[in-house]
């Protein structure tokens, strides 16, 4: 998976390429080091293909660490994570636009 | 090792030595026994004999006449004895004053005293006779009268010896002892004996006389005075009886015990030492002719009538010496077979092994796992698997019959015969025909091979086989096993000219074929079960979501368990074949999880519903990290993941089957999201991707089957 990001003062942006999966949701975790600087954190899952229950620990993770639901945005995620988001219930824990 | 000469044997000596010496030693005890036995009735018959003649002669003994004696005797000593008091010291026998003071003593006595005395003496005389009559010469060396004087407590010795007339005084007046051969007796000596009148045998032993035995009787008393008779014997008499009889005894028993040792030694010699000297020298023979080879049997069987134990050993060295030849050369036979079946067993071994391929094949269309285990004894199972050319592929198995070298050298031989008449363009019933016929040719043993082979054509999606008289093949499709029900022809091997009949089917992904030999059905437990078709029909159906992989060893574990440790008999060999993707091993490692998306990929390629593609992958995601992370907890193990595309039902088949720990994923369920628990989401995500899921723990596996639906 690729990975871009990019830090706005506080704001951390997130551009994943690919699938959010086991595998994948480890190399995010190690590779992010900047949410350690950030108070919020911005995905952008247009190039997302999916997200299995790993990626969705991942960002409940970062959201507990930011302190709100707001602290955690997601922008166009495709229907298949939609679907994941309100299946599994975790959309109500992230701001899902 | 060279056996030394036995020497000459000293046995008998052994045996008479200790023999000699026990015949003496009885001798001397008999001897000393004898010798007291002897001496004591000598003793008592002495004594029995002399009681009747004291006895008579008190009684025979004129009282007056003795009475006038012992008193005139008394009163001449009161007279005379007073005048020689001074000189007692002198009065000893052979002095001239002892000759006078007997003179003057007798010149007292009256006429009647003179008569009387001689009268006594004559008595006395008579009863010294009658004593001597009772043995030798010097049977009574004393004899003497005593008479007891109550007032005065003397024993008064009037006569000893019977030409002699002597007297003494007890204790408190002097001694006069005439006879050296006399004892002096007190008063008191007597005291005892009173009652009885008679003393028979006593033993008195004193300084001077040594040992006497002494012998006396009352004379009828008169008056106040108390006189008895003694007689005196000393023991030189009895001794003298008692050395005759040990120097006669001891001559007597040394002849009969040389005489014995003589007899008994000839005896052994004979009847029972040159026998063992002859057994012995035998049983050397034997084992000298045994160190040199010698096998022969000179021996023969003893032919006494009665047999005893020498006889008995006499005619096991025969047995033994006769025995010994057959035996080395039953030895000899059954090295030189059994050298010969283990070089035999080896090269069979070789040649089998060596015709097998040993690697499963895993290709993008095809493939197949073999599971062979042989048995001790070369079993002759084959199985084989080629490509022919890029898309025709060929498996087989089969089991030759007999076993050792010619067995394998046929399967070699047909395996060859196989491998190279498939090849270019062929059909297979065909060349099976002339295949057989090569191998029924030339085949002076009638060896042959059952076999099944089958072709597959994988663009066509075909498969063409036939079965020489092999066990029936299952078939599975559409995750069911059953039987294929091929035509039966005959073995490879047994007839000329057979025409073989082919069989045919079409495949699609997903079918398998599973292929075994009569080391399955015919797999026999200690109670005499064979394991048979049934169970081999019944085991699959239990195992059928397993991937072939997995299921071959399931199949064998199951034989073994039913042999229950009964050696195998034949070789066990099974062969898996699938058609399509197969199985793909993974490691529970990140890596492999990796791997498996790739592979995921791939089996859906032909998919174009990308929707369900991400969510299948999602759900796959969800069971492989449940297995990877949990199944071995922590230690390394593998899984199968299966996938499978039905084109016809648009739907995804697949199976994840791991040997971990038991456990159902299906179970773990939440409904709210618990960061803690990390298995319980992913199945719910699962659960609403895909149509089906089960999970069934078959044997030691966990196994998980699931399906989803598709779109065109």
């Amino acid at each position: 998976m690729e990975i871009t990001k990019q830090l706005d003062g506080t704001l951390l942006r997130v551009t994943l390429v690919g699938r959010l999966d086991t595998v994948t949701s480890q190399q995010l975790t190690t590779d992010l080091v900047e949410i350690e600087q950030a108070s919020a954190v911005e995905f952008d899952f247009s190039k997302l293909e999916y997200i299995s229950s790993a990626g969705l620990r991942v960002l409940v993770a970062y959201q507990k660490k930011l302190g709100g639901k707001d602290k955690v945005i997601i922008h166009n995620a495709n229907a298949i994570v939609k679907n994941v988001f309100s299946v599994t219930g975790i959309g109500n824990l992230l701001t899902v636009d | 090792m060279k056996q030394k000469k036995t020497k000459k044997g000293h046995l008998q000596f052994k045996i008479l030595l200790p023999l000699l010496i026990s015949l003496f030693a009885i001798q001397s005890v008999s001897a000393i026994i004898s010798y007291y036995v002897f001496e004591r009735d000598l003793i008592s018959k002495r004594n029995e004999d002399l009681k009747p003649i004291l006895f008579s002669f008190s009684e025979s003994l004129g009282t007056d006449l003795f009475w006038g004696v012992t008193n005139v005797a008394k009163q001449s000593v009161d007279t005379v004895y007073p005048k020689y008091e001074a000189q007692k010291d002198q009065l000893i026998p052979g002095s001239a004053l002892l000759d006078q003071y007997l003179k003057e003593t007798q010149e007292t006595y009256d006429e009647k005293t003179k008569m009387g005395m001689s009268l006594y003496g004559t008595a006395l005389s008579m009863l010294t006779n009658s004593i001597i009559a009772l043995g030798t010469p010097s049977a009574s060396k004393f004899l003497s009268v005593v008479y007891l004087v109550e007032e005065t407590q003397e024993a008064v010795v009037i006569a000893g010896d019977y030409d002699d007339v002597n007297y003494n005084r007890g204790d408190n007046k002097p001694q006069f002892d005439v006879m050296s051969m006399g004892y002096r007796y007190s008063y008191d000596f007597f005291a005892p004996y009173y009652d009885e009148g008679i003393f028979i045998g006593l033993e008195i032993k004193d300084d001077v006389h040594g040992h006497v035995y002494v012998s006396g009787a009352r004379i009828p008393k008169v008056n106040t005075e108390d006189c008895w008779v003694i007689t005196e014997t000393d023991r030189s008499w009895f001794t003298k009886q008692m050395d005759r009889f040990l120097i006669t005894f001891i001559q007597v028993s040394l002849t009969s015990v040389l005489t014995t040792f003589v007899i008994l030694f000839l005896l052994i010699h004979f009847l029972f030492v040159r026998r063992l000297q002859r057994v012995s020298r035998q049983a050397n023979d034997s084992t000298q002719r045994m160190l040199s080879g010698n096998y022969d049997n000179p021996f023969s069987l003893s032919s006494s009538r009665r047999k005893d134990e020498l006889d008995a050993l006499n005619d096991n060295l025969f047995y033994l010496q006769g025995g010994l030849a057959q035996y080395v050369e039953n030895l000899r036979l059954a090295v030189s077979n059994e050298e010969k079946s283990k070089a035999e067993l080896a090269l069979s071994s070789q040649i089998q092994l060596s015709a097998l391929p040993s690697k499963p094949i895993i290709d993008k269309s095809i493939f197949v796992y073999p599971l062979i285990k042989l048995a001790k004894q070369v079993g002759g199972d084959l199985y084989d698997y080629f490509y022919v050319d890029e898309n025709r592929f060929v498996f087989l198995i089969g089991d030759v019959s007999g076993k050792g070298v010619p067995a394998a050298l046929f399967m070699m031989k047909s395996n060859a015969l196989i491998r190279s008449s498939l090849h270019e363009r062929f059909e297979i019933d065909e060349e099976i025909v002339e295949i057989n016929n090569i191998l029924s040719k030339d085949n002076p043993i009638g060896l042959f091979i059952t076999a099944f082979i089958g072709v597959v054509d994988i663009k066509a999606k075909k498969l063409t086989y036939v079965n020489c008289g092999h066990e029936e093949v299952f078939f599975r499709h559409d995750g069911v096993y059953h039987k294929l029900n091929e035509e039966s022809n005959l073995p490879l091997g047994l007839m000329e000219d057979f025409a073989y009949q082919k069989g045919e089917i079409s495949l699609v992904e997903g079918d398998a074929l599973f292929l075994y030999t009569d080391g399955v059905s015919e797999a026999e437990n200690i109670r005499g079960e064979f394991y048979g078709k049934q169970r081999i029909e019944e085991k699959l159906s239990i195992g059928r979501k397993l991937p072939l992989s997995c299921l071959l060893p399931f199949m064998l574990k199951d034989v073994d368990a039913f042999q229950e440790g009964k050696e195998q008999a034949d070789d066990i060999c099974m062969v898996g074949f699938g058609f399509g993707t197969g199985t793909m091993e993974l490691m529970n490692t990140f890596e492999d999880l990796d791997r498996s998306s790739e592979y995921i990929d791939e089996a859906l390629a032909s998919i174009r519903d990308e929707r369900m593609k991400s969510e299948f992958h999602i759900a796959m995601d969800e069971l492989l990290s449940n297995v990877v992370r949990y199944a071995y907890e922590g230690k390394p193990g593998k899984y199968y993941f299966t996938l499978r595309v039905d084109k016809k039902q648009k739907k995804v088949h697949g199976s994840i089957v791991d040997k971990g720990i038991a456990f159902n994923p299906l179970r773990e369920e939440e409904t709210a999201f618990d960061e803690n628990k990390e298995g319980g989401l992913g199945i719910i995500m699962a659960k609403s991707f895909l149509q089906e899921i089960d999970y069934e723990r078959i044997d030691d596996y966990n196994v998980l089957t699931f399906s989803m639906n598709y779109q065109d």
